[in-house]
């Protein structure tokens, strides 16, 4: 399923897409995940 | 840990309940939920409404039909369910134009030879302005009495504050007005030479009297949302940190403005018991595990109030058939 939506986002925003964020195994919250977060948007 | 009441056994509990708000932190499933609720409610046999009053509406998507610009339109396939997308649009166009009338007049009154345009601009460009069209809009439908049960699907937490607030505010300052005017009609009697006919005019003053209906509305619409009989609000949360904390917060505003409290509905929670965690990936034992604490969390800080745990599906709730299946869910009181 999210497979399918992200090659509808693909073809929808193609070009706007400035970064790919992972479901952590653990909610993004404090400082070190915020840091995690960050590379993740980083690294695209 | 406490197991209380299913949603259904709350609503079977409350025969005379017939407005059920629905918020949370954005993205938690509010339109999802509170759509499975109305779907749960008109299979019981009462004639439901879903209303949404977020500006931006998803009930559309939700149930994969268009109810955008429609008004109350019945829900394809569903039998006693009916939408409505609340578009303020109209209202805040009537707005404009009464406040066009009321600011003319005062200026007339007041001898103020200036045209109005600006301080309509003023008073209506303003954000407020939208969410308190919306919530006349909202106690309107509510007023008219078509449904047997309503069921609203509310914005975020900080646009849902401000809407409920706009009771209390429109109270007081409606209170203000009343009296101010009063006062500066009676300076007018008192002052004038042909007694009789201004006390005729003040008679009919329609500033006074369109503050006084408005009151009148207002009164009733804090009656309707205050009566633990008629109204419940229920919060939904995901089993995570932020979600839980925007709930715990809110519950203090929605009992400031004394509107009663139906209970907790936790969505998305992954059924565990579908997984052999002995062999699952770590990554799925961590979230689960994570889920299972925070579960916990939520039956503490809400100890007899939850009363749901709504499972996250393997593919998204869309379209009546799937909002239907989590109403399912509702008929279960939530595992502690």
């Amino acid at each position: 399923m999210q497979q399918r939506y992200m090659d509808v986002i693909r073809k929808e925003f193609g070009p706007l897409i400035v970064g790919t964020v992972p479901m952590f195994d653990r909610e993004p919250k404090g400082l070190a995940m915020m840091a995690k977060v960050a590379e993740a948007l980083l690294g695209g | 840990m406490n197991v209380g009441f299913s949603f259904k056994e709350f609503i079977s509990s409350k025969p005379g309940l017939k407005y059920l708000f629905f918020g949370g932190k954005g993205g938690v499933g509010k339109t999802v939920v509170s759509s499975a609720a109305a779907c749960l409610l008109s299979e019981l046999g009462f004639k439901t409404l879903i209303g949404s009053t977020n500006p931006v509406h998803s009930l559309s998507s939700a149930f994969d039909q268009d109810f955008w610009g429609k008004g109350i339109t019945p829900i394809k396939g569903a039998k006693n369910l009916y939408a409505l997308e609340i578009d303020v649009s109209k209202t805040v166009g009537r707005y404009k134009d009464d406040l066009v009338d009321k600011i003319s007049m005062f200026l007339k009154y007041a001898d103020i030879p200036i045209k109005p345009g600006p301080f309509v601009e003023v008073a209506t460009t303003n954000p407020a302005f939208e969410e308190a069209a919306m919530f006349d809009d909202m106690i309107d439908v509510m007023l008219k009495g078509e449904f047997d049960v309503y069921v609203f699907d509310t914005a975020p937490v900080a646009h849902t504050y401000r809407l409920l607030g706009m009771s209390k505010v429109y109270e007081a300052w409606l209170a203000k007005m009343i009296k101010s005017r009063q006062e500066a009609l009676s300076l007018r009697l008192k002052l004038s030479f042909r007694k009789e006919k201004v006390a005729k005019e003040i008679a009919e003053d329609p500033l006074l009297k369109s503050a006084i209906e408005m009151k009148k509305s207002t009164d009733m619409a804090r009656r309707l949302l205050t009566d633990p009989e008629r109204t419940a609000f229920f919060f939904v949360t995901l089993p995570l940190a932020l979600p839980i904390a925007v709930v715990e917060r809110f519950v203090t505003w929605v009992k400031a403005f004394n509107i009663p409290t139906g209970g907790v509905i936790v969505n998305c929670v992954v059924p565990k018991e579908k997984f052999d965690l002995e062999k699952a990936s770590p990554y799925l034992v961590h979230k689960i595990e994570e889920q299972e604490h925070y579960l916990k969390v939520i039956h503490e800080k809400f100890p007899g109030e939850v009363l749901a745990h709504l499972p996250l599906m393997e593919t998204e709730v869309r379209g009546l058939e799937m909002i239907a299946h989590l109403a399912e869910a509702l008929k279960h009181p939530s595992r502690a």
